[in-house]
């Protein structure tokens, strides 16, 4: 599940050196970037920093405030791109999208106001730009692109490292169940997978142009599980016709 | 991923797509790479719906993560109907 | 309702049940053509290595070429002809009709207004991740 932007201030050497990796579990560090600044939000750039891409994760810590830093998986970095329309945005810089929480759960609250707000709340932060100071103090495109492509392109190879992360089974094939037996033994198996059966004799499917008179009626296995926890859009499939309409 | 949308997406390179996130951003532009997780890299991109999304108006390089990727909209003569179809079996049987 | 979407179960010929996997958040409607094509398949009447039901999947290869009704998250639903899929429901589907459901509260009267957005497509890819449900066409209703 996507976290999205987050606050990093683990940094080694009493709090004034590099961000401190999760080394043990394969951390590494691929590229640092000094005089970058980023911009949170809707937000004006912070005073500029060092930029640390690792295989796992972008990090951005400030100069000035050792108390400063951000930091974002790749896993929650929806898209990133070179953005260099002075229309678009004022100073050339790598544009990121950030998958938050509040995306899977709900889409109403507006960044606005949290982006506003004196207290920032990250986890409602849904894009960022990274800024090199190098940027605008040079006119020629020449010189200049090779900072932003180049972060561009690790944050590329660093995102391709980081796909999804592969669900228990998937690569196995897929699991079918040929019978209840199976099911319960899955169940038994299970972890944090419930697993609810209910015969629900109203929900007969192809009766209705009497060709033949296959039984129709639909056993139906519910999976509670978060991972397909799209409650409120599913509320609205009592309100149309064409499939199942299911009981607890 | 499965090879049958990799590979068919590796044909598509050079084409121009347009590419719907989940999140209603659609973003139109000359597909540069693909690879097995779907992560798609455009160029040359421009946002379809500008209101929405002003300051994404354009961007040369792009990298969208597959995962946050609801639609790919092809063009009509990138689709090779039978060539789809076979593959699709193949890989029904294979699989 | 406190459906969180999870696979159905569906009774085949032989009246085993056949259950989508527990990744691929998949029902499937069995129509009454499917049915009959199934019951070919077993009885013979259609010999075809094709016609075989062995898993719900198949019961989609069944309807490659022909339009289906594909419901997806975000109160999105498509109708086009099926093209491509593989096992995670990713799918190429070409003359597509795409119909998004909104559902906004009126500030006054805080009724439910319902909006219905519909769109055509020459060839769309979908990504199988927000799949919820296919269906062979409807032909019924």
């Amino acid at each position: 599940m996507a976290v999205g932007l987050r606050h990093f201030t683990a940094r080694a050497g009493n709090g004034v050196g590099e961000p401190i990796l999760d080394t043990d579990n394969g951390e590494e560090l691929v590229h640092v970037q000094p005089s970058v600044s980023v911009a949170v939000g809707n937000r004006v750039p912070e005073s500029p920093g060092t930029l640390y891409i690792t295989n796992r994760q972008v990090i951005w810590l400030s100069e000035l405030d050792r108390e400063k830093g951000y930091a974002v998986g790749f896993l929650s970095l929806s898209l990133h791109a070179v953005s260099r329309d002075p229309e678009a945005y004022p100073s050339p810089c790598i544009y990121t999208q950030i998958e938050t929480e509040a995306d899977e759960v709900e889409d109403e609250s507006e960044d606005s106001d949290s982006e506003c707000s004196e207290v920032l709340d990250l986890s409602k932060i849904r894009e960022m730009r990274f800024i090199p100071s190098d940027a605008n103090q040079c006119v020629y495109d020449s010189v200049f692109p090779s900072t932003m492509d180049t972060l561009f392109q690790v944050f590329c190879e660093c995102a391709e490292l980081n796909p999804e992360p592969i669900e228990e089974g998937e690569e196995e094939g897929h699991n079918w169940i040929f019978s209840a037996d199976q099911l319960e033994d899955e169940a038994g198996a299970g972890d944090d997978v419930e697993w609810h059966f209910s015969q629900n004799p109203t929900n007969t499917i192809g009766h209705s142009n009497g060709h033949h008179d296959l039984a129709s009626s639909v056993l139906e296995l519910q999976i509670n599980d978060q991972r397909f926890d799209d409650a409120e859009e599913m509320e609205q499939d009592t309100d149309t016709g064409h499939h199942h309409q299911s009981q607890q | 991923m499965t090879y049958l949308f990799f590979s068919y997406f590796k044909d598509l390179v050079g084409r121009e797509v347009t590419v719907e996130l989940k999140n209603d951003l659609a973003i139109r532009g000359t597909l540069h790479s693909v690879d097995q997780y779907l992560n798609i890299k455009l160029e040359n991109t421009r946002v379809v719906d500008q209101d929405k999304y002003p300051h994404m108006l354009s961007v040369r390089n792009c990298f969208i993560r597959g995962s946050v990727v609801r639609y790919v909209q092809l063009p009509p003569d990138g689709v090779d109907i039978e060539l789809l179809h076979d593959a699709t079996r193949r890989e029904a049987r294979g699989g | 309702m406190t459906v969180k979407s999870g696979a159905r179960v569906l009774p085949d010929v032989f009246g085993r049940f056949l259950t989508l996997s527990r990744i691929v958040a998949l029902k499937i409607l069995l129509k009454p053509l499917v049915y009959s094509l199934c019951t070919k398949g077993r009885t013979g009447m259609a010999t075809e290595e094709d016609s075989a039901v062995k898993e719900p999947l198949d019961l989609i290869r069944l309807s490659l070429d022909e339009r289906i009704y594909v419901k997806l998250r975000s109160d999105r639903e498509l109708r086009g002809k099926l093209h491509a899929y593989d096992q995670h429901l990713n799918m190429i589907l070409g003359d597509v009709e795409e119909i998004v459901t909104t559902v906004e509260i009126d500030d006054e009267t805080y009724e439910e207004i319902v909006r219905t957005t519909r769109r055509t497509v020459p060839f769309l890819f979908v990504r199988g991740d927000g799949v919820i449900l296919v269906s062979p066409p409807l032909r019924t209703a």
